[in-house]
């Protein structure tokens, strides 16, 4: 078992190998480009990247991953701060205060000031990562099947409540649980929806839905929607480096983000992005310069940056611990894991201490490296904001079309990704999310499986979930999360004149 | 009423109904043999109807219209047809004509589609076509078609 004092040691002589740390710039640089240019997500860069990894060992595979992960969700900012429009979802309340600094001719300093505090939130998420998850996972090894079904019961709770309409989240979760029935049934072997079709005997392959769905998905949505030229300020960037005054008069609104992005990401399927929101409600509800929020306050920039780069590092903890992805990004993590034979749960941090360990330490070594690229190279990054999407978009396709091939190399996984591709804009266009349709497929197995076995432990009492105290809690609050906004909407004074009369 | 979101919750209990024919010869067993293979889509299945059903009601009598019509760009709406088109006869050209051509192609006429000059989409076909193979069958040693 990993140990608490080994968890940023053990990894180390994996990572101190050439390849692995030349691996780590390149996603690092990678990263920051996905993740800044509008219409490609740090998910896409994720699914479209794993595909590389094929011939790779698994430390080689998760410095390009893990690198990418976390300088995305910072390269996202370059596009909110310069052209208003966020590069990844999770800097959408950075347009807020960045583009009006960018107006003011401020880029510069919106641009460092992303950068530091990123890297802060992303550093501290990293730690607490590396050491929260070796107790949480010594505590996950005594939870059964019951917990298990509970817990990722609440991740598609959640998923659906956070989604634009909970009903719709349902929907797209059920069909991606009823999705991850195709193949072959693991406990009685019979096949299911295979249509006599032997590339279906082991199920969808997850690599192309993934594509399919924030790939093709996506484009397509994008050019429905009608493409931007990437016109943007052409100011000079300069300036990044902000004063250490500066830096002291931040302090508490950085500490206030970084517990707010930390304990909003370890949610099951939260993440990023609410991290983001939460914390720059927070600092606009409580903040000393409260006032001024939203019309370039660096205040802002420190809110919602640190906080989103603090649910990096929390949100791989229920992945990594308990096998269960908290959200979309994390649901690619699993799948790059799974295809390099390593199946996260607390037995891997038993089997494999120092791969996980090594994790940990590319995740920090990550954050530096953003850190670094972010503040030299920011002013040749922006660059990648004036590739028009009509050129962008169909090399990226052809990149989907090959990471989908390269799986088994099989044409029948780009039907799949074809036909998921579809999916996802469809989904797109009657505003049905597809993160909950992803984790319920992902998640299918571990519902399935545990369903059926603790079902058959407990003679067919359902009722065993709400008895067993963390699956009843963890149950409970799932049932109450999807009923909320009906507890909430609802009009007591019309119930309670019905029931006392009008007197 | 909501027209787009009547659409929705129908369709959602078509799809749970269709899925349902394909499960006809799937088996259910008792609780002593695991319950069987059919057990947990059937149970799906439930679920996704009753949360069409719910939805439809919902859509049908408790939201009230709100005359927002959403406007369509009718040349982009064609033009994501069209790249829809084009994605399939990739996908056929990549199985029998090989990675290098139909790729080409692909990035030749989809950028023609978005609107990108003849020489310049030709151009830059080229050099994007070269760079994938150069990275993934040169570098990495994925083996394409």
């Amino acid at each position: 078992m990993l140990e608490l004092s080994d968890s940023l040691t053990l990894g180390l002589p994996l990572v101190m190998n050439a390849s692995v740390l030349i691996l780590a710039v390149l996603g690092s640089l990678l990263g920051i480009l996905i993740g800044a240019i509008p219409g490609l997500s740090g998910t896409m860069a994720m699914a479209i990247l794993i595909p590389l990894t094929y011939s790779m060992n698994p430390q080689q595979a998760f410095s390009l991953l893990l690198t990418t992960y976390v300088a995305a969700c910072y390269g996202g900012s370059l596009g909110a701060i310069l052209l208003n429009m966020p590069g990844t979802g999770a800097a959408i309340m950075t347009t807020l205060d960045g583009y009006p600094m960018c107006k003011r001719g401020e880029a510069g300093k919106a641009i460092g000031i992303c950068c530091i505090f990123s890297f802060f939130g992303g550093f501290i998420s990293a730690l607490f990562l590396a050491f929260f998850s070796p107790i949480l996972a010594r505590w996950a090894l005594e939870l059964g099947t019951y917990e298990y079904f509970a817990v990722a019961i609440l991740g598609l709770a959640v998923i659906s409540y956070i989604s634009p309409d909970i009903l719709k989240g349902l929907i797209a979760a059920a069909f991606g649980l009823w999705l991850s029935s195709i193949g072959t049934d693991s406990i009685s072997s019979f096949p299911r929806y295979i249509f006599g079709k032997p590339e279906l005997m082991s199920g969808l392959s997850f690599i192309p839905v993934m594509i399919g769905l924030f790939g093709i998905g996506e484009i397509l949505s994008s050019i429905d929607k009608g493409l931007s030229r990437g016109k943007y300020s052409s100011q000079k960037i300069t300036g990044l480096i902000p004063k250490l005054s500066f830096l002291l008069t931040q302090v508490s609104t950085a500490i206030r983000s970084v517990i707010i992005g930390i304990f909003i990401g370890i949610i099951p399927a939260s993440g990023p992005t609410i991290a983001s929101v939460v914390s720059y409600g927070m600092e606009k509800r409580i903040g000393r310069k409260r006032d001024i929020m939203g019309t370039g306050a660096p205040e802002g920039l420190v809110a919602a940056e640190t906080a989103n780069n603090a649910g990096t590092g929390a949100a791989i903890v229920p992945l990594i611990t308990l096998g269960i992805p908290g959200d979309a990004v994390t649901a690619v993590l699993l799948g790059a894991l799974l295809l390099h034979g390593l199946r996260p749960g607390p037995a891997l941090f038993i089997d494999k201490p120092d791969v996980v360990s090594s994790f940990f330490i590319l995740l920090l070594l990550g954050n530096f490296l953003f850190l670094i690229f972010g503040l030299l190279g920011s002013r040749f990054f922006v660059l990648a904001l004036r590739v028009p999407q009509h050129i962008l978009f169909p090399i990226v396709v052809a990149f989907c079309f090959i990471g989908s091939y390269a799986v088994n190399n099989s044409t029948f996984d780009i039907i799949i990704l074809i036909v998921f591709g579809f999916i996802g804009y469809i989904m797109k266009k009657i505003d049905m999310s597809a993160a909950p349709l992803v984790l319920g497929f992902v998640l299918g197995p571990i519902v399935e499986s545990n369903l059926r076995r603790a079902l058959v432990l407990s003679d067919g009492n359902i009722l065993v979930f709400f008895t067993r105290p963390i699956s009843g809690v963890i149950i409970v609050l799932s049932i109450l999360l999807l009923l909320s906004p009906a507890i909430l909407r609802f009009d007591y004074s019309k119930l309670k004149r019905r029931i006392v009369g009008n007197k | 009423m909501r027209i787009r979101e009547v659409i929705t919750g129908f369709c959602t209990i078509l799809i749970a109904g269709f899925l349902w024919l394909l499960s006809r010869n799937i088996p259910l067993q008792d609780l002593k043999a695991g319950l069987g293979p059919a057990f947990f889509p059937y149970l799906l299945l439930i679920a996704l109807t009753v949360l069409g059903i719910i939805y439809l009601i919902f859509n049908l009598f408790f939201i009230k219209d709100i005359h927002k019509e959403r406007k369509v760009n009718h040349r982009y709406y064609w033009v994501t047809i069209a790249i829809s088109g084009l994605l399939i006869v990739y996908a056929i050209l990549f199985k029998y004509a090989g990675f290098i051509i139909s790729t080409f192609l692909f990035l030749v006429f989809s950028m023609i589609i978005l609107k990108v000059k003849w020489l310049s989409a030709i151009f830059i076909s080229i050099l994007a076509t070269s760079g994938l193979y150069l990275i993934f069958i040169t570098v990495f040693k994925v083996p394409l078609p």
